[in-house]
This record gives structure tokens, C-alpha cells and sequence, in this order.
């Protein structure tokens, strides 16, 4: 069942749910929407540059690759970053996250930026249940115009629900657990 | 029977894409598996990751990585006894 904004706000004043920092805590404004919440962008974008190599997941180094062939750009209000046009580079919110584990949530894009060409995950939408961290998006441009990405901007939203039974065959070691620590 | 747990496993740290990640390697037995992770899930001397223990797996540990493992596609992953230890409080 997808929690409405006031349930998200709810589990989060709880310590139920973390999204640290909220950009807002009236469930009647932004970051909130009626069932969902927005994250913004970070302050740096990764982007994997061109190489004479192929990408093979089985090598057992691809993390170590990825960050190698990877530039990084910083991103400020005096100093955006300009996507262009078949662009893709990774992102990550601003806040940190973290999920229990009987919620697990999506990543959307959000309408204003999807008018503009803009992807902003693709294929791996799925926060799943514990994760515990900042998220990290798959943003291309599929616009025929660049894109302006500013540091702070509402990127994507989050649609949480909540997930039905436990993960684990041992459903009796999360009664009462309220973070994927387990505290 | 399974127990449920926190628990820290030994990795190999490297720099991640972003300055609040980590690349990480982890000697599965059944092979060498890596993904990225929060700064937040690792330790201070950058040797051990948090995940969820999820039990016993044919002598093994199995956990839950934060993340899939680039090699397998999968969360899961078995280790050897001895890579694992309870999480720091």
C-alpha cells in the first residue's frame, strides 16, 4: 500500500522511516505531494567518459572501473551543470535515507522535468527495504535542448509502501524493529 | 534454525563515485563480489561493512548486502565465519 503524505511524514516523525534532511515538514507543501515526497539534487554528478573498453560485470573490478573512467563535476548555484542533449551522468540526493525493513519505496521522475527530456533513473527505480544511504540516479537527456541541473533542485520523488510480510525467514527478529539497524 | 542480525564483514575499501560512497569488494565463497556503498555502512579503518545477517548457509554466513553485487546481480551473498563479526555499536 503506497503511504500518503501525511503517513510518510508520520513514519518519519517516528523514527519509523529517515530522510535527513526534509526540505519541509508540512505534508501540505513542497517537498511533499499527496503521495509521494521530493529529493533534491547533490552538490557533484559523475559522469563515465568514453573508453576503448568494454564493461564486463563478471570481471570482478567493474566498481573500481566505473570510478576510474568517471569524471566528476562540482555543482553550485553560481556554477550549474548544462546536460546536454544524450547525456547521461549519475547524481545523488541530497538526503540520506533510510528504509525499515517493511517499507521499501520507488524512485520517480517528476512531470515538470520529464516536459523537459529528463530522465532521472531508468530500469532501477526500486529502493528496497533496508537501504540505508544517499540515492543514486541514472539521469540522461533525452530532450532536444540542454538542461540546466542545479544543486538543490527537486529532482525525483519517492512513492514508499509498505511491504507486506517480512524479508527473512525469521520474521520474529524484526518485531519492533524500527531501523535497518535494528534499533 | 536462522538468526537475524546486524553484523560487519571484512571488505576491501576503494574510492567510490562520489565522495560519500566507497567502491567495495567482498571475498564471497563463492568468489569475489563488489558494489557500491554509503560512507555510512563503513567502518572507520575502512576494513568492514554493515549488512544484515541473515543466517546459516551450509556452515557459511549469509547476509544482505546493501546493494546488488555487480558480478551476481544479487544481494546475497555466502561468507566464511571468520570475515564476519557483530557490528559496532
Amino acid at each position: 500500500m503506497i503511504l500518503s503524505n501525511v503517513e510518510i511524514l508520520k513514519a518519519i516523525q517516528n523514527n519509523e522511516l529517515k530522510i535527513d534532511s526534509l526540505a519541509g515538514d508540512d505534508p501540505t507543501k513542497a517537498p511533499f505531494n499527496t503521495t509521494a515526497v521530493d529529493l533534491r539534487l547533490a552538490e557533484s554528478l559523475s559522469i563515465p567518459e568514453a573508453q576503448s573498453i568494454s564493461l564486463d560485470l563478471h570481471q570482478g573490478t567493474i566498481a573500481n572501473t566505473l570510478t576510474k573512467i568517471s569524471k566528476n563535476y562540482q555543482l553550485s548555484q553560481e556554477q550549474p551543470f548544462c546536460l546536454q542533449p544524450n547525456v547521461f551522468c549519475l547524481a545523488q540526493t541530497l538526503e540520506t535515507v533510510a528504509f525499515p525493513l517493511h517499507l521499501s519505496a520507488r524512485v520517480e521522475g517528476k512531470s515538470s522535468l520529464a516536459r523537459c527530456g529528463l530522465m532521472v533513473h531508468f530500469t532501477a527505480p526500486t529502493i528496497h527495504a533496508g537501504f540505508e544511504g544517499k540515492i543514486t540516479l541514472e539521469i540522461i537527456n533525452l530532450g532536444a535542448n540542454p538542461v540546466i541541473l542545479r544543486p538543490g533542485m527537486f529532482i525525483c520523488q519517492l512513492i514508499i509502501e509498505r511491504v507486506d510480510g517480512l524479508p527473512m525467514q525469521t520474521p520474529n527478529q524484526f518485531t519492533g524493529q524500527r531501523t535497518p539497524a535494528g534499533l | 534454525m536462522n538468526t537475524t542480525s546486524t553484523v560487519q564483514i571484512k571488505c576491501e575499501i576503494a574510492e567510490g563515485m562520489f565522495a560519500g560512497e566507497f567502491a567495495a569488494t567482498i571475498h564471497g565463497v563463492d568468489g569475489n563480489v563488489s558494489l557500491f556503498v554509503d560512507e555510512v555502512l563503513v567502518s572507520q579503518d575502512r576494513r568492514w561493512l554493515r549488512v544484515t545477517q541473515v543466517g546459516d548457509a551450509n556452515g557459511h554466513t549469509r547476509v544482505l548486502l546493501p546493494s546488488e553485487a555487480f558480478e551476481t546481480g544479487s544481494r546475497w551473498v555466502d561468507l566464511s565465519n571468520d570475515n564476519v563479526r557483530p557490528a559496532e555499536r
